[in-house]
């Protein structure tokens, strides 16, 4: 089971919305829980509360990754947080596989947090037009990849939030860490997506 | 309206990708007004906004711009043509496409730009393969095309074949060795492949054109780190490791501190992530 806050969807979607014509990728977090258990639970509940946009364009090349991933994770011990998603935009407008990037990246996430989840960006969907839903979840269960969207919640102000944002072009304000990388007053954090969110009235 | 015109030279001049706002301020400014006045940039202007506008998917618009264009330089023009091409690849109608660009080629097949476009056609295709053969071929006889081999690395990097797409980093190093672009995205498909003398190497190279670039600093983090971890692994009595990882560490730390004082000048409440991050890295 899993659910996604406002916060984070619209994040997801301003980078997407940031970079139409080119793979994107990023990591969603969740609140950590008490991780007594060491099993693999895929009963587990996943609760993701922010994201952190990635890259855009090459995703396959590991220096930044590397960077990349141990600033987010010493983000996360700050706030009680774990990385428990990936999410990953193909290129190519009709392909929803994941690819060895993708797959690679997982397999490094999944280390550290082995219920993360996989979330591909169906590209065909990311104009909200039909509804809330623009990526499949997958968690991974007996060898193999099994979509759950049928048990990923979304609640419903945060699809008119994220085109609220897009109205007021707040994608070309997103920051991801390629863009941190070309000039590190650029935040990661994404802190006035934040604000911009809490001025919306409802 | 001068304003919404000098935006749109910037943006052509300097490759800018904002498509939407390209569109914008067409939709609000310019698609009411008599446009003649620019003389010959009118034309620039409308081929412009017909390429923003098939990446928008605002096929109308595409084709409100076209029309002018067709009408001006007739359907003998090949670049009119080739825009048809393009109009058809944004809405999916590949074959239609594929008959425009060979009949182009047919014509006059040193058309470098037709021939791109060929490739484009497979790579929306998802043929991936058949686009880095087709590439391969046109690198052969185009080759000081910075475009066509930047494309060709990202597509080896997309199959993740680091080692041609080194080769291909490479060629862009000998074409213009100045831009420290080429120095980093070289070190870091070095870095990827595991070769972290390399990496180390090109991301100093880096530093030397641009001692700014932050991506080489934190490169030399990271490669200076693993050499030490390797050469803890092997025999650590030789004198020459110890010495090794001394200006290893040294180098490292010169980064870290070149790091720190980036961020303490710019963002420095994002500093004590930076610092737990680099102890982690280095640990």
């Amino acid at each position: 089971m899993s659910e996604i806050n406002t916060l984070a969807f619209v994040k997801m979607f301003l980078h997407l919305a940031k970079y139409p014509e080119l793979a994107v990728n990023g990591v969603l977090l969740s609140t950590r829980t008490d991780s007594t258990k060491d099993e693999v639970d895929s009963a587990s509940y996943l609760n993701f509360v922010d994201c952190i946009p990635l890259f855009h364009g090459v995703l396959s090349l590991s220096p930044m990754l590397e960077i990349a991933l141990s600033q987010i994770d010493a983000y996360c011990s700050t706030r009680n947080l774990t990385i428990a998603g990936y999410y990953h935009a193909n290129e190519n407008f009709s392909d929803t596989n994941p690819n060895l990037t993708a797959a690679r990246i997982m397999e490094k996430v999944r280390e550290n947090n082995p219920n993360a989840a996989l979330i591909m960006i169906d590209n065909t969907l990311v104009d909200l037009d039909d509804g809330s839903r623009f990526y499949n979840v997958f968690l991974w269960n007996d060898k193999a990849w099994k979509n759950t969207n049928d048990s990923h919640i979304v609640g419903d102000e945060s699809r008119l939030c994220a085109l609220s944002l897009l109205k007021r072009n707040q994608h070309r304000q997103l920051v991801d860490f390629d863009n941190h990388l070309d000039s590190i007053s650029n935040d990661w954090r994404n802190p006035h997506i934040q604000n911009e969110l809490q001025s919306i009235p409802f | 309206m001068q304003s919404a015109v000098e935006k749109l030279r910037k943006y052509r001049d300097e490759n800018y990708r904002s498509h939407d706002e390209i569109i914008e301020i067409w939709t609000h400014v310019l698609s009411n007004r008599n446009l003649s006045s620019l003389g010959d940039e009118k034309w620039l202007i409308l081929e412009q906004i017909f390429k923003s506008a098939l990446h928008c998917s605002k096929q109308s618009i595409a084709r409100q711009c076209f029309e002018q264009l067709e009408k001006k330089f007739k359907k003998t023009s090949r670049r009119v043509t080739t825009l048809n091409g393009m109009y058809f690849e944004s809405i999916g109608e590949f074959e239609r496409a594929e008959e425009i660009y060979s009949l182009l080629l047919e014509d006059n097949e040193t058309d470098a730009i037709v021939r791109k476009r060929q490739i484009s056609l497979l790579k929306e295709q998802n043929q991936i393969r058949e686009a880095i053969s087709q590439l391969n071929s046109y690198l052969e006889l185009y080759q000081a095309d910075q475009e066509a081999w930047s494309e060709l690395c990202d597509l080896y990097l997309s199959e993740h074949d680091y080692t041609k797409a080194a080769f291909c980093a490479e060629e862009l190093l000998l074409i213009n060795p100045h831009n420290h672009l080429n120095h980093e995205r070289y070190a870091s498909i070095r870095y990827s492949q595991g070769d972290y003398e390399k990496a180390r190497t090109y991301y100093f190279s880096t530093l030397k054109i641009n001692p700014t670039n932050v991506r080489a600093l934190y490169g030399i983090i990271l490669t200076s780190t693993n050499l030490a971890l390797k050469t803890l692994g092997t025999n650590s009595k030789i004198q020459n490791s110890n010495e090794n990882n001394q200006s290893l560490n040294e180098q490292m730390q010169w980064a870290r501190e070149q790091i720190m004082q980036k961020y303490i000048e710019t963002t420095p409440d994002l500093l004590p992530i930076i610092e737990s991050a680099i102890q982690s890295l280095t640990l």
